[in-house]
């Protein structure tokens, strides 16, 4: 290889090990004897290494565990509104207007904030490390949930949503107080949260709420086997 | 059950194999989708339609593909949907929640607590790779993703994503030229190398 254009072809997969022996072997030959691009080399190289520090935050086990009831009961809903048999016209505007679906939405809104309670409620200063919390991972979880609330609650209008607008304002809250935790193992904190959603009786207007839903057919969860656990208080 | 039985499942409508194919897949879906859209419940809602419109438009995969390169490119596609949607809907984000970005959010108040300044500098690097990402365009970003984190080889994703090697060698040098373009302090550079030797 005696031509930096080549050279610079050849760069990508020298970064991420796809050349050939013979091909790398011309590669390393150029660098050796051209500076600009060993330079240019090094600092893509450098710049690769960089971003394998980047962090991605995993949601946890109680997100993966609950991943595929969530997505049965999506898939239910959906047929569901399938069977309604909407207008051709609804159907169009649905498509081009892509209209999201709230009473999905809430529903997964309210499921997702469910699970990340459950998780706080149940955790037991006493027994349990304060890192098992993964607070930081919950404050980042319930600030998306907390940021998608306003445009779920708006949506639900009708006069038959309300309570479900209520309860969607109560759990919005609750993400706000989560997102809202002071850094570190801020367990104070942790504790006005569990005593809020106590006294409000959070898990009892989504229990509610569920068996609402299930009667007016709306939800069909059928027992899903990866179900959260009810907080500890609940179970004595 | 390797890819021919989920295949064969599939094609079948096999609830069984589609279960097991979205145990298998969840997380790279979910992922990719998470860092093409940047926020966790985008993420679940898209990897959700994927999974649903792979299962129930299976009839138009096409026999002796990759299961895996088709599922990338479902994927792929309805990021960039989900990307055009949201940038003719405005968002709306409560100021307490916008407020509330503290040194903890990056994943970091245990290292807080106990090293402040580590944690600093670690926030620090997080948000400078996040908005080098930003500026990178969702092809290049999704070729570098599937590159980088996925460690998919080259011709795979152009196979995943449709597209020739060619195109795929340039996106990534692009995306990689970017990202230099604008991580490019060679101190904060120089100091990840030494970590990293």
């Amino acid at each position: 290889m005696n031509d930096c254009r080549t050279c610079k072809d050849r760069m990508i997969e020298a970064l991420y090990g796809e050349l050939g022996p013979a091909d790398k072997e011309r590669f390393d030959q150029h660098l050796s004897t051209c500076p600009e691009c060993a330079s240019e080399y090094s600092l893509l190289g450098a710049t690769i290494r960089l971003m394998d520090k980047r962090e991605r935050p995993d949601p946890g086990p109680e997100f993966w565990e609950g991943y595929w009831d969530r997505l049965s009961r999506r898939r239910i809903w959906e047929e569901i509104g399938e069977d309604d048999r909407p207008s051709f016209a609804a159907r169009l505007v649905r498509v081009f207007s892509r209209l999201p679906r709230w009473p999905y939405q809430a529903e997964n809104f309210i499921e997702r904030s469910k699970v990340l309670l459950l998780g706080l409620v149940n955790y037991d200063p006493v027994t349990e490390d304060a890192y098992a919390l993964d607070l930081d991972r919950k404050k980042t979880m319930s600030r998306e949930l907390a940021a998608q609330a306003p445009a779920i609650r708006g949506a639900l209008n009708d006069r038959g949503q309300k309570r479900l607008r209520g309860l969607v304002s109560d759990l919005e809250v609750n993400m706000m107080q989560i997102a809202n935790l002071g850094a570190g193992q801020d367990l104070e904190g942790v504790e006005l949260i569990k005593q809020g959603v106590d006294s409000r009786g959070i898990f009892l207007k989504i229990d509610l709420d569920r068996m609402g839903r299930d009667a007016r057919g709306q939800v069909n969860p059928a027992s899903p086997p990866g179900e959260a656990k009810l907080p500890k208080k609940n179970k004595t | 059950m390797d890819e021919n039985a989920f295949i064969e499942g599939m094609a079948r409508g096999d609830e069984k194999a589609f279960r097991e194919f979205v145990e298998r897949y969840k997380k790279k879906v979910y992922f990719l989708a998470l860092d093409m859209v940047g926020n966790s419940v985008d993420a679940e809602d898209i990897s959700q339609e994927v999974f649903l419109k792979v299962f129930r438009s299976f009839s138009t995969f096409r026999k002796g593909a990759k299961l895996g390169s088709w599922l990338y490119r479902v994927t792929y596609n309805a990021c960039i949907d989900h990307i055009r949607r949201r940038a003719s809907v405005p968002e709306v984000v409560a100021d307490e929640v916008l407020e509330s970005r503290s040194l903890a959010d990056a994943g970091l108040a245990g290292v807080a607590a106990s090293d402040p300044a580590r944690a600093a500098e670690s926030k620090l690097l997080q948000e400078r790779i996040a908005r080098a990402l930003d500026k990178v365009s969702p092809q290049e970003k999704a070729v570098f993703l599937l590159r980088h984190y996925d460690d998919l080889m080259l011709k795979d994703i152009a196979s995943s994503l449709g597209l020739s090697i060619g195109s795929v060698k340039s996106y990534l040098f692009r995306a990689v030229r970017k990202l230099q373009k604008e991580l490019g302090n060679p101190a904060l550079i120089s100091g990840a190398e030494a970590s990293h030797e």
